[in-house]
């Protein structure tokens, strides 16, 4: 990372009590980045966002903005703002004067902020709404509202906790690319928390993986995808077949991998011989009539049709498998024996 | 960063300096209008000069050490300083103030130090009257140095507002509830003459008369505390099931007159307590209507039956079967329908599922019902004294112990202990036992059930309960309207406005109007009194609930019960309480009427708490989390977001402790003086006379001026219910803990 860090997490830990919320985690998010914590419900991740805010104070550790420790600086002291999941828009005040509202509690002149609440309106597109009252519009223009309310003091740090839960499934598509655009266009260095892992790899420049208040793994979308650390990374991030494998051998970062009947090369990504898992994304599994090299025997349990696709489940000597596959005119019937080729992309180890 | 001076620390440097150096320190006769002080000026004579010339030239050297507490933090007067540093010089400063402050307060009273060794070290004829208004502006400045240094060195996230706001409900309570409560504890363990005596005060607690069982096996009375156990213990029954059958009928059946039904629930707040008992004796007393009518009729000799057991138990039933009611209509409410549709699924036919289900889950909202009826029976003052006949209860008992012809204050110390014991174990087993246990049927989920009807029979029951007593309800009522227009209750029904003109005469005199009405006086003392303490009652509740509802800090818990104790506090305890404490030196409050408004603030306060809290439970948490995020400090985000949209909740503490104030009379009948007189204890006065007619009409008076001031209420929030904002209406009412 060339660019200097925005946001700099130092080893924070926010303990409840005895429930430790987040455990020393550590990260730096550079400037102009979007940077997704994912994980699921209960990972820490609602916290280490409220962390950056300064709705909370950690139990220890340091956190840096810009160059500035903030430790223990309150939320009204730090040069951040947040878009919330309920979007928090405040139900007496008008639109504009909600997004106003940054500017005058701290005493900006009239007429600035006439014009920077103006100019952030019609960046969201919302020109001409400045009257209405939030109740009176609909979900996805309150989504806006609530992060031009945020743009508008040009922070530091904009956060967004969860903005896309309150829309429904259609609106979220086009809200998450409104989001994407706006961030890009202004530069502006985002934290974005989310449970969805289709959002994630969809807005994010890095997705920062949490589980049990723990950094389970960092990096670019596609790394994540085609490259999980570990168990819980490759079953979090899309659909996968996880199925106990012996490493044989390792030679030139290469592994010798017996899977039931069949042996396997797969990239080696650091594990020893002995017992690992095998990650298989259920479109990575190709289905042939023929045995072959590499191809383990199965029976088809059972079809279903998805209309796009369709889905099968395998039982095989290795296990269970899930495969996807694209061959809907054609489906085959449950007990048809096939066999099941594991290659491409979508297949990689990960420790046991 | 910040720089230059420290602001906040110089605005309360500031008051404490004045409060030291220009305010008369003690109270004066007139309050700060007095011209005394206003001519001779801070440095005075021995009466109005200031504190620091009390000190320096009056004989009185023991206030001059508080003057270190105002020079300290003047060192911690720059904001760059280490903020660790100046936070603990803050502390000091306030922490040893304060503490100089109480200590020098309680060492050296209007007799003189009382402490033997004092004398030896102090000048001749060392004594002090109350303090006033510069010992209190000194106090308060202390207190918010204190806080705010707090704040430097971290406390509340290092929020000086935040801390500043739990320092003074904290002070406040200290003040005003447990120094009170101590007080009355430590009376209780002196004899007459101030001396400790423990073993007076076990002779005084074991009493025959308070615990004595003679009435089991003969014809001896029993002891008052038996008598008001087993009266709170009928009542808490009798309401908590008359309270069911009329919450099912209006929740769960097609009951026509619903409404009609749901506004009994506002009767208790618009009542006097006593109006029930003195509707009862004019239709069962010697001269009531009823009695007469069977004397009449069966030739009985009218007697005196009512007065006793069966009339404070009808009276009590009466009067706070709609608590009950209130209580119950949420407990009924909140049985999730799917909870009962998944029973009746399961083959439960109607009767069955009511009773293995829904009754079940009603049990903790049983509980709670018996025990808000079990507690205002306890507490109940104004229904005994009027109808308890020789039924002697806990809460007239210690009245007449105080103020009647045995005044002693030690044997009233110990009744109020023993009832105190009792609310307090009440109040602890419905925190304790029933906060824990209540089943939350109502999830967030949207549930679309029904709520299913009743069956038959157990409608045929309701209905058979609930109807004749809410009759009854609506008879004593039209009676306390009607039976203030007659000119002699029992002998003489015809039609007359003699007794309102007795109580609200207007002639016109020389110089305008003359208000010769013998209820003026006290009806606008009632009125001024209820309405300025209604304003700080208010604002200390919304601002405890804000600190317990939207902030985090040490001892929370605590906190909150501390605050929500003068609830389970008997007004009659908290009357004695106060006469005990304020009756001397360093607060000289007694017959003033500062002690009434005290009084009404710290008995009402837990109603505003709990208004917030439940209005506040309705905004979204994110709403304060998006204003501080973008860069409000709390204080402007209590000001512009959470006090506009909790107008409402504002205005149901502020009409609520008004209407309670006007109500009150446990307390008040203690605390009351010729030049304060409060119209509950005015009524109470004609009632002890006889005169029946003018108490009855000056009651009607009283319950339409609430009326008029709960509709006027209703009508401002619904109003506001019109605009295009959606803003949670808290009900005007007693919200169960």
């Amino acid at each position: 990372m060339s660019r200097p860090a925005a946001l700099r997490f130092e080893a924070v830990s926010k303990r409840y009590g005895t429930v430790t919320a987040v455990d020393a985690i550590s990260f730096a998010v550079a400037v102009g980045e979007l940077v997704t914590l994912l994980g699921p419900s209960g990972c820490g991740k609602t916290t280490t966002l409220r962390l950056i805010a300064g709705l909370e104070l950690p139990s220890s550790g340091r956190v840096f903005i810009g160059e500035r420790e903030v430790t223990r600086l309150p939320a009204t002291a730090r040069d951040v703002a947040m878009v919330f999941q309920s979007y928090a828009l405040f139900p007496h005040m008008t639109v504009a004067q909600n997004v106003a509202y940054g500017l005058v509690v701290q005493g900006r002149p009239k007429a600035e902020v006439g014009e920077r609440v103006a100019a952030a309106l019609a960046m969201v597109g919302l020109e001409g709404l400045g009257e209405r009252f939030p109740s009176e519009l609909s979900g996805g223009q309150q989504q806006r509202v609530a992060v031009a309310r945020a743009v508008v003091l040009e922070p530091q740090v904009l956060l967004f906790d969860e903005p896309l839960s309150n829309l429904d499934a259609k609106l979220r598509r086009r809200v998450r690319e409104e989001i994407r655009e706006l961030q890009q266009k202004l530069g502006i260095t985002s934290v974005y928390v989310t449970h969805d892992q289709g959002e994630a790899l969809a807005v994010s420049d890095r997705i920062i993986v949490m589980d049990r208040a723990r950094i389970a793994q960092e990096g670019p979308p596609r790394e994540l995808y085609e490259a999980p650390a570990s168990r819980f990374v490759a079953d979090f991030i899309g659909e996968a077949n996880l199925l106990p494998v012996e490493i044989a051998r390792v030679e030139d970062g290469r592994a010798s991998v017996r899977l039931g009947p069949v042996r396997l090369e797969l990239p080696a990504r650091a594990l020893g011989v002995g017992p690992a898992l095998l990650a298989a994304r259920p479109h990575a599994v190709h289905l042939a009539r023929e045995p072959g090299p590499g191809r383990l025997p199965a029976r088809i349990r059972k079809a279903t049709y998805l209309g796009a696709h369709m889905e099968y489940e395998l039982e095989s000597e290795a296990g269970m498998l899930l495969v996807v596959d694209r061959a809907v005119e054609a489906p085959l019937a449950p007990g048809t024996a096939v066999f099941a080729e594991l290659a491409g992309s979508g297949v990689c180890l990960v420790p046991a | 960063m910040r720089s230059g001076i420290d602001r906040t620390l110089l605005g309360w440097l500031l008051l404490g300096w004045i409060g030291f150096t220009v305010l008369p320190w003690y109270a004066l006769e007139d309050g700060l209008l007095d011209p005394s002080w206003i001519l001779a000026g801070p440095v005075g004579d021995r009466y109005t000069a200031s504190g620091l010339f009390q000190g320096l030239l009056h004989g009185r050297p023991w206030l001059l050490p508080l003057l270190p507490a105002l020079l300290l933090p003047l060192a911690a007067i720059r904001a760059e300083a280490d903020p660790e540093r100046r936070g603990l010089l803050l502390i000091a400063a306030g922490l040893g103030g304060l503490a100089w402050l109480a200590a020098q307060g309680l060492a050296v009273d209007h007799r003189g130090p009382r402490l033997a060794w004092l004398v030896a070290v102090l000048p001749e004829g060392a004594r002090q009257p109350g303090i006033g208004a510069g010992a209190a502006a000194l106090a308060i400045g202390l207190l918010f140095l204190l806080a705010h240094g707090a704040a430097l060195r971290g406390a509340v996230k290092g929020d000086s507002f935040v801390a500043g706001a739990i320092g003074l409900v904290v002070a406040l309570t200290l003040l005003f509830v447990f120094f009170p409560v101590a007080t009355v504890l430590s009376s209780a363990f002196r004899d007459n003459a101030g001396a400790f005596a423990p073993s007076l005060f076990l002779a005084k607690i074991g009493d025959g008369r308070i615990w004595g069982l003679d009435c089991l096996w003969s014809d001896y009375r029993c002891g008052v505390a038996w008598n008001s156990l087993f009266l709170a213990v009928l009542v808490g029954l009798s309401t908590t099931a008359l309270g069911l059958a009329f919450a099912l009928l209006v929740v769960r059946t097609g009951f026509r007159h619903k409404r009609l039904l749901r506004q009994l629930t506002l009767l208790p707040i618009i009542t006097p307590p006593f109006v029930i008992g003195l509707a009862i004796i004019l239709l069962f007393g010697r001269n009531g209507t009823v009695t007469q009518l069977v004397a009449g009729l069966f030739g009985i000799e009218p007697g005196r039956w009512i007065y006793g057991l069966p009339g404070i138990w009808l009276a009590q039933t009466l009067a706070f079967t709609p608590i009950a009611f209130l209580v119950l209509i949420g407990v009924v409410e909140g049985v999730s329908p799917s909870l009962e549709e998944a029973a009746q699924t399961l083959r439960a036919d109607p009767f069955r599922t009511f009773a293995t289900i829904s009754l079940p889950l009603m049990r903790p909202g049983l509980a709670n019902a018996f025990l808000l009826g079990f507690v205002e029976s306890l507490a109940d003052f104004g229904n005994p004294l009027v109808l308890s006949g020789n039924y002697d209860v806990l809460s007239t008992e210690i009245f007449f112990a105080m103020v009647g012809a045995q005044h002693d204050a030690g044997r009233a110390a110990v009744l109020a202990i023993v009832l105190l014991g009792f609310t307090l174990a009440a109040f602890w087993a419905q925190q304790r036992w029933l906060g824990r246990a209540g089943y939350t049927t109502v999830t967030g989920k949207g549930e679309s059930g029904l709520p299913m009807p009743l069956t038959p029979g157990v409608e045929r029951l309701c209905r058979a309960v609930a109807l004749p007593w809410a009759l009854l309800t609506l008879a004593l009522y039209g009676l306390i309207m009607v039976g203030g227009f007659v000119k002699f209750w029992g002998r003489d029904y015809s039609f007359t406005l003699e007794h309102l003109w007795r109580a609200f005469a207007v002639v016109p005199g020389e110089h305008g109007l003359v208000w010769s009405g013998a209820a003026w006086n006290s009806f606008t003392t009632t009125l001024l009194i209820a309405a300025v303490s209604a304003v700080p009652t208010a604002a200390i509740g919304l601002l405890t609930a804000w600190l317990l509802v939207r902030q985090h800090f040490a001892f929370q818990r605590a906190f909150e019960f501390a605050t929500m104790l003068s609830f389970a506090i008997p007004g009659t305890v908290i009357g004695i309480a106060y006469i005990l404490a304020f009756n001397v030196p360093p607060i000289e409050i007694t017959g003033t009427g500062l002690i009434l408004i005290v009084a009404f603030v710290f008995r009402n306060m837990p109603v505003g708490v709990r208004a917030g809290i439940a209005a506040m439970a309705q905004l979204d948490r994110s709403l304060d989390e998006a204003s501080l995020t973008l860069r409000a400090t709390n204080a402007e985000t209590v000001r512009r977001i959470l006090l506009p949209l909790l107008r409402p909740a504002l205005l149901a503490a502020l009409v609520y402790s008004f209407v309670r104030a006007m109500t009150a009379i446990s307390a008040v009948v203690f605390l009351v003086s010729a030049r304060y007189e409060m119209a509950t204890t005015y009524i109470l006065g004609r009632v002890e006379n006889g005169d029946y007619g003018l108490a009855v009409a000056y009651c009607c008076v009283l319950i339409v001026v609430m009326l008029l001031a709960i509709l006027l209420f209703q009508w401002l929030v619904g109003t506001r219910r019109l605009g295009r904002r959606p803003v949670p209406v808290p009900a005007l009412a007693e919200t169960p803990a």
